[in-house]
Formats: C-alpha cells, sequence, structure tokens
C-alpha cells in the first residue's frame, strides 16, 4: 500500500475537524445535513487554511535560515580578524580555481558556438601503422561535397595564412584562413553585418575575390563600421570585396586560435602565390594534403556506416590517382577513414595546453582542498572557543540538530564572501592566463560566461559544506558532551581529528611542492639547452613579398636589396636569411639523395641567406660559409650539420661530397655545428641548408639581424629600411630570437610559476594550519603545562614536547605526501624535461621547503608553552 | 465572550496542552476551550498553522493513529525540544503576567 503524500494527510487532518465538529452537532440533535452544512461553515475557507498550513512549513525552514544568517553575520563580525583570514584564504583558493577552470572550460570543454556542434566531427585518415593524419587533399573534399547523401553537410578549412592587408599607410600583416564556400552554412553560423561567404563563392578558382571579416578584426582595424561591407580592400595584391562580418565570439573550429579573415578556398592560389596566380599553369601536386575536413552528420546517423562509405570514397579516389602521376604515391591501399566528435573544436592550442591545463586544474584543486580542511580546523577549533555559547543555546532548547545547522550556515556564509572575494581574483586571473595562452597573439576574449560563474559558485558553496561539517559533526556530540564537565578530556579527544586535518594539508602541500619544483627543474633544464647559435641580440621577421603583390622574378632583387639596406641601419651588424624559423615549431623533413649511398633517407632542411652562419654565429667545422657569390647561376652548393656528416659520411670528409633533394646535384662545401632546429625538446637533427638564391621556390624567408644593442632598439630602423624599398611589404612576427624560444616555452614557464606560486601559498596555508592547531593546543593546556611547570619541569622540555607532539603528525604528513607525490608523477612525466617523476633533488626539496616552514609554525606555540608562568595560571580561576 | 489570543501565547497554549499526552487538532481546540470555560476559543485558521509550524520546528512531533471510535486521525505530542520550549515560554510568560499585574495594581 502507498503512504498518503503530505497533501493527502493536510487534507485528511482537517476533513477530520470537519467530522468531528458535525458529529458534535448530531449527537446535539441537529438533523444530518443541517449538521454538515454548519461544521463547514464553523470551519471556514479549507483552501485557504491548507495554504496557511503549507506557508507555516515553509516560512518556518526560511525563518530558520534567515536567523541562522543574522545570528552567524553577528558572530563572524564579533571575530573580524578570524573571518578576514577565513575570507582571504577561501578567496585565493576560490579564485585561482575559476580562474584555470575559465581557461580550461575555453579551451577543452565548451562547445563551439555553432549550431548543434554535438553532430560536427572532424574527418581524419589512417594508415595501417595507425597514424592518424586530419588532413586531406582539397580534390577528395570536392567529391565529397559532391556526394551530398552521406552527410547533413560538409566544410573544408585549411590552417592559417599570413595575408597581406595593403592600408593607405603601407602593407599590414593579418591572419587568414582558406574555408571552402560551405563552412558557414555547416556550422550554421549567422553574420553579424553583411553577408558570410556561401556555396556560390566557392566555385571557379580566382574568380571570387570576397572576404568575410572576423568580428574582432573589424572592431579593432575598422571601428566596427557598418560601411565597410561592400568596401573593397587590396588583399596580397588583390583588391577583394568585404562580404560581412561574422559573428561575435565565434573563432572558428581551433578554440584559442585567432583569424582576422576568411576568404573562399577557390582564392588559394591567390592568397599563395600572389600576383602569379594566374601563370601557375600547374594545379598544386594531387597528394598536397593540407584541409581539414569537418562534417555535420545527419540525425540519427550511423557513424559506422558513414565511417565505412568515406573509405570506399577513399580507396576510390586513391585507386584514380595512382593511374596517374602519383603511381609513388605513399598512400596504401588500406588506409580507413576515422571520425572524432568536433563538437568541442580541434586544433592545436588543445593539443599544446591539454595536459598543462588538467595538471594545474588539480593543483589549484589541491590549493582549495587545503584552504578547506585549514578552515575545518579553525572552526573546530572557533567551536571550542564559544562552547560556553553553545551550551546556553543547547539549554535553552536548541536542539543540537539546530546548533550544526547554526554552524553549517555561519561556514556557508563564509566561503560565499570568499567566493565574492575570489571573483575579482578568478578575473584578474584569467585575463593573465589567456594572455600566457596566446603568446605573441591577441588574447582571446575570457567573459565570465555562465558556466564558469556556475562553477565558481557551486565551489564556493560546495567548499563552505564541506569545511563546514567538521564543526557541525561535532556538534552532534555537544549536548552529551556538555555535560561532561571534565574540559580538558574533551579537548584531547578533538585534537585527535585536528592533528589528522593537519596532516592531511601537509601531505597534500608536499604534493604541490614536489610538483612546484619538478616543473622549475624541467623549465631550467630547458632553459640551458644550448640551441647551438646565439639567440641573444638577434631580431627575426618574417617577410612575404608576394604576398604585397611581387611577382615571382621580383623577389631575388627584393630579398638582396633588404639585405643590403638592413645592414646599413645603424646598430646591425649583420643579417641574413632562414626560410625555416629556428626554435618556432616549424619544420621541414624531406627525403635526401647522397652520392654512393643506396638507400634514401629523410633528413631535415633550411633555406638560407649569405652569411648564415656568422650572423648567427654557428661555428663551421669545416668548410665556408655561403656568400654573394652562390648566385642563381653559380655551382649548386649546401652545407650539412655535424649530426648529418657524421650519418652519412662517418669517417670520410664530407666537404665536396654530392648530395641533393631529388639527384645528388650539390656539392658540399661546410660542416656546421649542430644546433637546435624546431624545438628544444627534440633529439639533434640531420640538418642540410642551401643557399636562397638556388632554391626557386624561396618566396617566404624570415629576415634574421644581429644587433649590437638590444634587438627591440633596432625595430624601427628595420622597419623603416624595408619600407624605404616597398611600403606595401608587411613584417610579420617580428620579436626576438630569445622572445622566440621563449614562447615554445609557454607551457613549461605556466606550470613553473603558477606551480611555484601555488606551492608557496599552499605550503603558507598548511603551516598556518599548524600554527593555529599547535597555538590552540598549547592554550587549552596551559594549566597542566603551568602545574608541571611548578613541579619542576625545565620550560625547554615542555617545549619540547609540545614540538615532539607536533612533529609527530607533519612527519605523517610528509610521508603521505612523498607517497603520493611518487604515485602521481608518473602522469605528469609528459610534461617533464631533464628530471624524473622520482627527481631526489625535486623529493628532498619538497620535504625541507615543508620542513621550514613547519619550523616556524611549531616554535612559536613551544616557546609560548615554555614562557607559561605557573604563578599566574594556578591563580587563574 | 470570545478573546483573541496574544501573539505567540497560542504556541505556548498549543504545547501546554500537548504535554499532557498526544493529542489530535479538534480535541486540542476543543480543551483550550473547556479549560478557560470558554473564554479561549482558537480559530481553526490559526489553529492548524501553528501545530504546523510547531511540527516543523521540532517541538511537536505528529503520529497517525485510531481514536476510540476507531478514524485515523493526526496526534500531536511534544518532543524533548518542545518541553524545554515550553518551559521557557511559560517561565516568560509568568514573568510577563507578574510585571503587568504589579503595573495594574500600583496605579
Amino acid at each position: 500500500m502507498r503512504k498518503p503524500d503530505r497533501e493527502e494527510r493536510l487534507d485528511q487532518e482537517l476533513r477530520f475537524h470537519v467530522e468531528e465538529q458535525a458529529r458534535r452537532h448530531l449527537a446535539d440533535g441537529l438533523p444530518e445535513q443541517e449538521a454538515w452544512r454548519r461544521a463547514r461553515a464553523e470551519f471556514g475557507g479549507l483552501e485557504a487554511i491548507k495554504e496557511d498550513c503549507r506557508d507555516a512549513r515553509r516560512f518556518g525552514w526560511l525563518e530558520d535560515l534567515g536567523r541562522d544568517l543574522r545570528y552567524g553575520v553577528r558572530s563572524l563580525g564579533r571575530a573580524p580578524g578570524f573571518a578576514a583570514v577565513a575570507i582571504a584564504t577561501l578567496a585565493l583558493g576560490i579564485g585561482a580555481n575559476s580562474a584555470v577552470f575559465g581557461l580550461v572550460h575555453r579551451v577543452l570543454i565548451a562547445r563551439l558556438p555553432v549550431a548543434q556542434p554535438e553532430r560536427l566531427v572532424v574527418v581524419s585518415r589512417n594508415d595501417p601503422a595507425q597514424n592518424e593524419t586530419p588532413t586531406f587533399p582539397q580534390l577528395f573534399f570536392r567529391r565529397l561535397e559532391s556526394e551530398s547523401e552521406i552527410f547533413d553537410g560538409v566544410l573544408a578549412r585549411g590552417g592559417s595564412e599570413r595575408v597581406t592587408v595593403g592600408f593607405a599607410g603601407g602593407g599590414e600583416p593579418a591572419v587568414g584562413e582558406l574555408v571552402s564556400g560551405s563552412y558557414f552554412e555547416v556550422l550554421g553560423v549567422r553574420p553579424h553585418a553583411g553577408r558570410l561567404l556561401a556555396k556560390s563563392d566557392d566555385v571557379t578558382p580566382g574568380a571570387h575575390p570576397v572576404v568575410v571579416l572576423s568580428h574582432r578584426y573589424w572592431l579593432t582595424r575598422f571601428g566596427g563600421d557598418p560601411a565597410v561591407v561592400g568596401r573593397s580592400l587590396l588583399l596580397t595584391g588583390y583588391p577583394m570585396t568585404i562580404i560581412g562580418v561574422s559573428p561575435p565570439g565565434f573563432e572558428g573550429l581551433d578554440p584559442g586560435q585567432t583569424v582576422d579573415l576568411r576568404l573562399p578556398l577557390a582564392m588559394l592560389a591567390q592568397v599563395r602565390r600572389g600576383p602569379d596566380a594566374g601563370r601557375a599553369a600547374s594545379s598544386p601536386p594531387r597528394d598536397a594534403a593540407e584541409f581539414n575536413v569537418v562534417a555535420r552528420l545527419a540525425q540519427g546517423a550511423n557513424a559506422e556506416l558513414v565511417q565505412r562509405r568515406l573509405t570506399d570514397a577513399l580507396r576510390s579516389f586513391r585507386a584514380e590517382g595512382l593511374a596517374g602521376a602519383d603511381a609513388r604515391s605513399p598512400f596504401a591501399a588500406d588506409e580507413r577513414v576515422g571520425l572524432r566528435p568536433a563538437a568541442t573544436g580541434f586544433g592545436r592550442t588543445r593539443q599544446q595546453f591539454q595536459a598543462t591545463l588538467w595538471t594545474l586544474w588539480a593543483i589549484t584543486g589541491a590549493v582549495l582542498v587545503i584552504a578547506c580542511l585549514n578552515l575545518a580546523n579553525l572552526l573546530l577549533a572557533r567551536a571550542g572557543a564559544r562552547r560556553q555559547e553553545f551550551a546556553i543555546r543547547l539549554s535553552l532548547g536548541a536542539g543540537s540538530g539546530r546548533l550544526a545547522r547554526q554552524l553549517l550556515t555561519e561556514a556557508v556564509l563564509l566561503s560565499l564572501c570568499g567566493g565574492a572575494g575570489g571573483m575579482l581574483l578568478a578575473y584578474a586571473g584569467s585575463q593573465g592566463l589567456a594572455r600566457l595562452v596566446a603568446g605573441n597573439g591577441a588574447a582571446p576574449a575570457l567573459s565570465a560566461s555562465g558556466p564558469v560563474l556556475l562553477f565558481h559558485w557551486s565551489i564556493a558553496l560546495g567548499s563552505g559544506l564541506l569545511f563546514g561539517c567538521a564543526p557541525a559533526w561535532a556538534a552532534r556530540r555537544l549536548d552529551i558532551v556538555s555535560r561532561l564537565k571534565r574540559v580538558s578530556g574533551e579537548a584531547r579527544t578533538g585534537m585527535a581529528g585536528k592533528k589528522l586535518l593537519c596532516a592531511a594539508q601537509v601531505a597534500l602541500s608536499v604534493v604541490v611542492l614536489v610538483g612546484a619544483l619538478l616543473f622549475l627543474r624541467t623549465l631550467e633544464s630547458l632553459k640551458s639547452i644550448d640551441p647551438g647559435f646565439r639567440a641573444d641580440h638577434l631580431l627575426v621577421t618574417a617577410l612575404s613579398p608576394k604576398n604585397a603583390g611581387r611577382s615571382d622574378d621580383q623577389m631575388l632583387p627584393f630579398f638582396r636589396a633588404v639585405r643590403e639596406r638592413v645592414r646599413a641601419v645603424p646598430g646591425v651588424e649583420a643579417a641574413s636569411y632562414a626560410m625555416v624559423r629556428l626554435v618556432s615549431g616549424s619544420s621541414w623533413m624531406a627525403p635526401v639523395v647522397v652520392a654512393g649511398s643506396g638507400a634514401p633517407a629523410r633528413a631535415a632542411r633550411n633555406v638560407v641567406g649569405p652569411a648564415f652562419f656568422a650572423t648567427l654565429e654557428i661555428p663551421l667545422l669545416a668548410g665556408r660559409d655561403f656568400d654573394e657569390s652562390d648566385g642563381r647561376l653559380a655551382p649548386k652548393v649546401a652545407i650539412v650539420s655535424e649530426s648529418f656528416a657524421r650519418f652519412h659520411f662517418a669517417g670520410r670528409d664530407p666537404i665536396g661530397q654530392q648530395i641533393g633533394s631529388e639527384a645528388p646535384d650539390t656539392t658540399i662545401v661546410g660542416v656546421a655545428r649542430d644546433t637546435k632546429y624546431a624545438h628544444l625538446r627534440e633529439t639533434t637533427a640531420r640538418l642540410w641548408y642551401v643557399p636562397y638564391e638556388q632554391y626557386p621556390s624561396a618566396k617566404y624567408l624570415d629576415l634574421y639581424v644581429r644587433t649590437s644593442g638590444s634587438p627591440d632598439a633596432a625595430i624601427a630602423g628595420v622597419r623603416s629600411a624595408i619600407a624605404a624599398i616597398d611600403p606595401g611589404v608587411a613584417l610579420f612576427n617580428m620579436r626576438s630570437q630569445s622572445d622566440q624560444i621563449d614562447e615554445m616555452l609557454v607551457t613549461e614557464r605556466m606550470l613553473a610559476s603558477l606551480g611555484g606560486g601555488f606551492g608557496v601559498l599552499a605550503a603558507g596555508l598548511a603551516a598556518l594550519g599548524l600554527y593555529g592547531v599547535l597555538s590552540l593546543l598549547v592554550a587549552t593546556r596551559r594549566r597542566e603545562i603551568g602545574i608541571r611547570i611548578a613541579l619542576g619541569a625545565r620550560p625547554a622540555a615542555t617545549a619540547w614536547q609540545v614540538a615532539r607532539e607536533s612533529w609527530g603528525m607533519i612527519g605523517v604528513g610528509m610521508v603521505a605526501g612523498l607517497l603520493a607525490a611518487v604515485a602521481l608523477g608518473r602522469s605528469v612525466a609528459a610534461l617533464l624535461h631533464g628530471v624524473t617523476p622520482l627527481d631526489p633533488p625535486s623529493l628532498a626539496g619538497a620535504v625541507v621547503a615543508m620542513a621550514a616552514l613547519a619550523t616556524v609554525a611549531v616554535t612559536l606555540p613551544a616557546l609560548r608553552a615554555a614562557r607559561i608562568d605557573p604563578l599566574q595560571v594556578i591563580r587563574e580561576p | 465572550m470570545k478573546q483573541d489570543l496574544l501573539q505567540g501565547t497560542l504556541d505556548m497554549l498549543i504545547l501546554r496542552v500537548c504535554a499532557a499526552g498526544p493529542i489530535h487538532g479538534y480535541a486540542l481546540g476543543q480543551r483550550i476551550a473547556q479549560s478557560s470555560k470558554a473564554a479561549l476559543q482558537v480559530r481553526q485558521g490559526s489553529l492548524y498553522p501553528a501545530l504546523h509550524r510547531l511540527e516543523t520546528r521540532g517541538w511537536l512531533k505528529a503520529d497517525w493513529k485510531e481514536t476510540e471510535t476507531g478514524r485515523e486521525a493526526k496526534f500531536y505530542s511534544l518532543t524533548r525540544a518542545g518541553r524545554k520550549q515550553l518551559a521557557v515560554e511559560e517561565d516568560g510568560w509568568q514573568r510577563l503576567s507578574e510585571a503587568i499585574g504589579l503595573v495594574l495594581r500600583s496605579t
């Protein structure tokens, strides 16, 4: 049988009353009908009374809450110092947590601001060795587009392109993205102004000079002027029409990457090749796979079926290609297509920051837990001091449950105040974090979005409930305890719990400290790596004259002229070029042919200018540097790195040997010392260099400038020297090479600096907690200690006894912390360099740092114990 | 003669009557009327919300039991917290009425 619910019971109760009244009237001799009528009339409005009863229940609870809150505010007001410390601690813990969460949410969790992102998938291909490649040739994408029944829609996007935008004052660098005409339609994005690209904007190569501005670029560069829609813009030397502005908050498929403008895929040649687009008769090679393909699955589509149909499509595409010029195509027949959800976007930012962000979040989580444990202890101590107040309230009829609720309310009140303080910290912190992530680029706008606010206030409330539990639970036993008059007995039983909380804080701090030290040592070890060239006093900037409307035959004269002029700038010692910027993450691995060696090998390449090795101060171990005589018509020459020489010519003299990319047609004229190539962390690459004048398609070169003073001071001179030759040429990514290397260490620096900061905070909080508990211990045992001193115990011995007792719990905490750090170490191993997760100096350093702080925390109360005056104690009531 | 109850005194009267043992709402109203020789009439519109409020407070607890006539009714009885509350309120009332008495006698 079902238990009647509250409403039915209420109805039953009131009806019982009316029935009783009616029976009474019947007994008094009234006729039945009249008895019932009168009973009902006397009772009054049944529904109104019911509603009042419901209110009585509801408001009873609310009234209690209101009373608890008022009482809580008053009682915190009586201890403003305690309240201030507690709120500050919480503000730090909660603020740090939600600042990191803001970034975690932005980069890793948030769904793209597009229609139904859960139906988006990114298409990739897996070769038999299970290497996943997320890019496809453009032709394959065109074929998918025509097979419309597989998906609800499919789009393609290239990586970011350097685009030069011609303004009255000269060329300016911008970031462009080539996208298919279906891009916005498939994503379901609405224009902010004008219209967005459509399929009809992406049909005939070169025939669609239209561009869509991103909302941010439109605001910063055009002041948000709606009249720019329809206006013409000089892009890479071509006039293109601005057709619209994409909506605010839409940053494309790679969260964290910023794109200024989007162009149709059909304009690929115009964007890449500038004025030579028309002359380029040969289409790009079929297998030049460089486009991400993202599809929108039909509602309820069977992903496995789609995957199979795509694999078939890819295989037939390959089969056709194999019949033609691509007979050597490396793609095997058993390639398979994979689908991954793309609801949260994909791309480099995600990959680069994923592990770092989760780790940072875990660290801030540990800090918040320490803060909560700390407060639990402080509140327990306060509850001890308020025993008298509680006893009075208990004797006045307050249930111990009510008392527990009161304590919980006070805890939550504190944590919500901490949450309010944390808001400010979280805001400032997340802006700083966003700047770190963006590096030199524009920081993505981090707004206080709904989920982040929800998270913030949930952890504020949650931590209040968490640390409020301890005193509330202790209060449950209060009415029994209050009958026990033996104060010191109670204090001692409570002490065990407090010590346990302290040990837990010490353990967590040790874990955070070990992590921080590991990350600091990783950063140090990376920074101490010798890149093989002199990175200081070196300025680098990318030049793409093609972008500014220069044709192929104007390239060499332009590069020569720029180098001459820049070398004449005061403060410039030398200048040269490189096609691959060093330690910037970019690399160029290609097959190399070595005369006299059968097997083809792969090697890293670079195309450089005259005096490259002198400019970068890379020592030459043999032979000579490139110079002006290594021109287009001169014999082809190359310089190889020492690793390259050792690998290919072990024991033989590399000078004079023949190598090449397709045939061994290039003579080695020098051997250079090894340098770092793409990353600081890489194993040394085998590298060969050729002069740019002998490499026909050198169209984008990075200018390297060795300066006598600070590189920043030379920027203006270099800029005006280049502008004097062609003001339309934009300078991309200009910075000092040291900054360039630092940029590659952004995740390591984030972990080291934030990890270090949080480590200090965690250890400080734990020390504060220790100090608080020990002070309480000494205070509650004043009498006992005083008596012992009176009986002849030496003060030093009493101090020692306090210290010994506390080092017990500190030791337990440290051992537990070390064990946890060792267990967790493996999960951060991938983030480390030059140290293992079991790095003894880090483990020892954490213990020493914690011990040093703990010593301070222990010594102060221990000294206080030693200074207790027995006479004074005995005179106390 | 009907007398309106002073704010807050109804709670005290209910607790007092419940202290004698479990009792349902109807009987409680009758008991107050009888004891005061019909001077105090508690309206249903005040009685039931008050009972529910005191139950929510934890001063009364309620059980569904059979009456002597064999029907189910909600019986209220005093909890330990309610007993303490009653003591507090009676004490307060005592002092208040003494004080008022003093004032009335002295003028």
